[in-house]
């Protein structure tokens, strides 16, 4: 990570959009309506809300850091011992995730459409793609996002759309029907995941044109939650809240529900398409980022081979999770304290040192 | 690098045919209809018309000369569970995988819908194969004595039941159960399940015997929680969809005088407002149906503005009668079937909803119906033609 890969503000927001949504969007309409009943989506609203700050922390500190790429920038702003440790510590967060995002992955595709293929098989065919990705650099993954971008919308806009015939508002209803406390609690299971947000750390210096990092990461805010909102209105007002608790991803059972006339049925495998690429974005991206930062931490030049080891070390361990179940408290526990630690506290700490050093341009 | 890449994508070419999912076409044996049954010995009796492919490309014509051979057979599997009778005995006695994704109807019999609409909803929930446009129907007795019924109106019976429910639905006298309306009624706080009913039907074909039988729908069967409570007739079941649902085409025979109306019903408006004072809950229904005149059958005087207003203005007493009657229906069967009790709930929150108890409130609920009728046209003709 010593050397910059430009990416411009597009291309940012595309990527912070990949990455933010995609751990927790299959199955987040279910565990807000077992926390809020039907004013989950109020949770997702909010959440997305406030979310935007915690973003906000982690694109203040990114702007604040000395020039140059991220490992540099930390080891002019910390110390040479400091700034590797740092770098270091938030290449094992952001390693924490790729097997996660493997196995979420897998599991989706195997409980939504392929229930006889072998895990296996698939987390190999996903690590190659990955790879692929990986390899070609961030310009690569950059445009991958941009390239998928209107396919993804496409998509998601038909499956949204084709679903409005099975939602009835009144489903939605009472609002506010157990308080304040549920949606509040709800918001919990959506904010944090904005932490995650903490790859602008590793982005921004890359900009092409810093000025308007801000807009992007406002933006991206903005269709993070709409994401968030859409799916949890979507899910709640087809289904109600008890059937959308009792789905493990009502997003793709909104998917299948989806019908055109007779003659058109069963939408999943285009917004299975829609997650693939957006999970395929994010855990390239997060391959990428940990192999420079590991790169940079043990002064290595050639990334890729690490990005290989990172990939392979991910394949076991995406297995260990015994069950569905299992990983579903991954996704709500294990990935929501390594996003508050790195998308919050991370920062909180970074953000003093940014001040007392001074803004260098 | 790049050399030992490109080996590593062409060595993985093989896994991508996605193999382990594939289904060919020729081991599979497409299900249409299926009955399920509750056996005296607990068991459960699934019948299933399985499509018999080669007949089904035969032309009518050729198939009444060589017999009549229809494009399906019924066939019949027990099991302790739904998913074992199919997945397992099926397998064995056919040698193929039903599969249903062409499911086109469900039909419960009345003992298994008395107390296991628990497993079947279980099951439509999570089998993956299942078409959102699969109907469900009750059935007045076994269902496995409906399957055995073969209609002469189609060659392919999952076809039938599918048109048959569309067309009544149209006209207003069952409602519509797939799996996701089903699976909704089910779980929504203050709604319950309705569904509609398949029963033996004669088509009155002179000198024609077994050919007379056939299946029509009667109305629908409702559901109080999980148990089965009662059988609507296909006016009280009206009476349901004028509050609920969107009847296409509705007729309502108006009698004025000596004459009989037709007033075709195609657009109606309709608000339904709770008032919660204390715990006691009081519900007003508004409607208001517009549509033209179809038929004047029956000599009389002039047609004119009055004479509109008047079939409108009786066309709304005969909605509100039917109305009012599935209502006492439905209090009487202690069965909110209509929704009152979630539009109730919409507008309260979650601890008020609790202590209204609405289960046991909602027989002793007063309902006030007010409906307005509109005829907005004449139809193709003004007046009645008269002999010179």
């Amino acid at each position: 990570m010593r050397t910059l890969e430009k990416i411009d503000p597009g291309q940012l927001m595309l990527l912070v959009m990949f990455t933010v949504p995609s751990t927790i969007q299959l199955t987040l309409p279910r565990m807000l309506a077992k926390v809020a009943q039907e004013s989950g989506w109020m949770s997702a609203l909010l959440g997305s809300v406030l979310g935007f700050f915690v973003l906000a922390l982690s694109a203040l500190v990114a702007l604040r850091l000395p020039p140059g790429p991220l490992p540099t920038a930390l080891e002019a702003l910390l110390g040479k011992f400091w700034g590797k440790a740092v770098c270091l510590f938030l290449a094992v967060c952001l390693f924490s995730y790729i097997p996660l995002m493997h196995r979420i992955f897998g599991t989706a595709i195997n409980v939504g459409m392929m229930p006889f293929t072998p895990l296996s098989v698939l987390l190999i065919i996903f690590s190659i793609n990955i790879f692929l990705l990986v390899y070609l650099g961030l310009e690569t993954i950059a445009r991958s996002a941009q390239a998928f971008f209107p396919v993804l919308l496409l998509f998601f806009l038909f499956v949204v759309i084709g679903a409005l015939p099975l939602m009835s508002l009144q489903r939605l209803k009472p609002f506010f029907g157990n308080g304040l406390w549920p949606i509040i609690q709800g918001t919990s299971l959506v904010t944090p995941y904005f932490g995650e947000g903490v790859i602008v750390l590793a982005l921004i210096p890359s900009l092409s044109d810093q000025k308007k990092a801000w807009r992007s990461i406002g933006l991206a805010s903005f269709f993070i939650g709409l994401v968030f909102t859409g799916v949890t209105v979507a899910s709640l007002a087809a289904f109600g809240a008890t059937w959308t608790a009792s789905v493990p991803y009502p997003v793709l059972r909104l998917a299948r529900n989806v019908a055109i006339g007779r003659f058109i049925h069963r939408f999943e495998p285009f917004f299975m398409a829609v997650w693939y690429i957006s999970v395929y974005i994010k855990t390239s991206l997060l391959v990428f980022l940990t192999g420079k930062l590991l790169a940079a931490v043990f002064n290595q030049e050639n990334y890729r081979l690490l990005c290989a080891i990172i990939l392979i070390l991910a394949f076991p361990l995406a297995f260990l999770p015994p069950d569905q179940l299992s990983v579903f408290h991954l996704q709500f526990g294990f990935a929501k304290v390594v996003s508050i630690v790195v998308g919050v506290v991370l920062p909180l700490v970074l953000l003093p040192f940014t001040f007392k050093g001074g803004v260098q341009k | 690098m790049r050399k030992s890449l490109l080996w590593l994508l062409l060595a993985v070419v093989p896994l991508l045919g996605g193999c382990w999912d594939a289904i060919e076409i020729e081991n599979l044996k497409f299900i249409m209809v299926m009955g399920i049954d509750r056996e005296p010995s607990g068991r459960v009796l699934v019948s299933l018309h399985a499509v018999n492919v080669e007949q089904l490309n035969v032309s009518t014509e050729s198939s009444s000369s060589s017999g009549g051979e229809l494009p399906y057979y019924l066939t019949t599997v027990r099991g302790r569970s739904l998913y074992e009778a199919f997945h397992n005995y099926f397998t064995r006695k056919h040698g193929r995988r039903g599969h249903f994704s062409h499911l086109q109807a469900i039909i419960l019999g009345e003992e298994f819908a008395k107390d296991s609409l628990p497993e079947c909803i279980d099951w439509l929930n999570r089998e993956r194969e299942l078409s959102v446009e699969t109907e469900i129907f009750l059935a007045r007795g076994r269902a496995y004595d409906l399957m055995k019924v073969k209609p002469i109106q189609e060659r392919v019976s999952g076809s039938f039941i599918e048109g048959l429910e569309t067309e009544t639905a149209n006209i207003g006298f069952v409602p519509t159960a797939t799996v996701p309306i089903l699976l909704t009624a089910f779980t929504t706080p203050g709604r319950e399940a309705i569904i509609p009913f398949l029963e033996k039907g004669k088509l009155d074909l002179l000198g024609q015997g077994e050919k007379n039988e056939t299946l029509q729908l009667g109305g629908a069967g409702v559901f109080r929680g999980s148990k089965f409570c009662g059988w609507l007739t296909p006016n009280e079941t009206r009476g349901y969809l004028w509050i609920t649902g969107k009847p296409r085409d509705p007729l309502v025979i108006v009698g004025m005088d000596e004459r009989k109306v037709a007033f075709d019903v195609q657009e109606i408006k309709r608000k339904i407002k709770p008032h919660i004072s204390g715990n006691k809950v009081r519900i007003s229904v508004e409607m208001e149906a517009r549509g033209e005149v179809a038929e004047i059958f029956g000599r009389g005087p002039h047609v004119d503005e009055a004479f509109f207003k008047e079939v409108g203005k009786r066309a709304a007493d005969e909605i509100k009668q039917e109305i009012k009657n599935t209502i006492a229906l439905a209090q009487r069967l202690g069965s909110d079937f209509i929704g009152f009790g979630e539009i109730v709930r919409g507008s309260t929150n979650n601890k008020k909803w609790k202590e209204l108890d609405w289960r046991t409130q909602f027989p002793q609920v007063p309902v006030e119906v007010k409906v307005k009728g509109l005829v907005r046209r004449s139809g193709v003709a003004v007046e009645q033609l008269k002999a010179w």
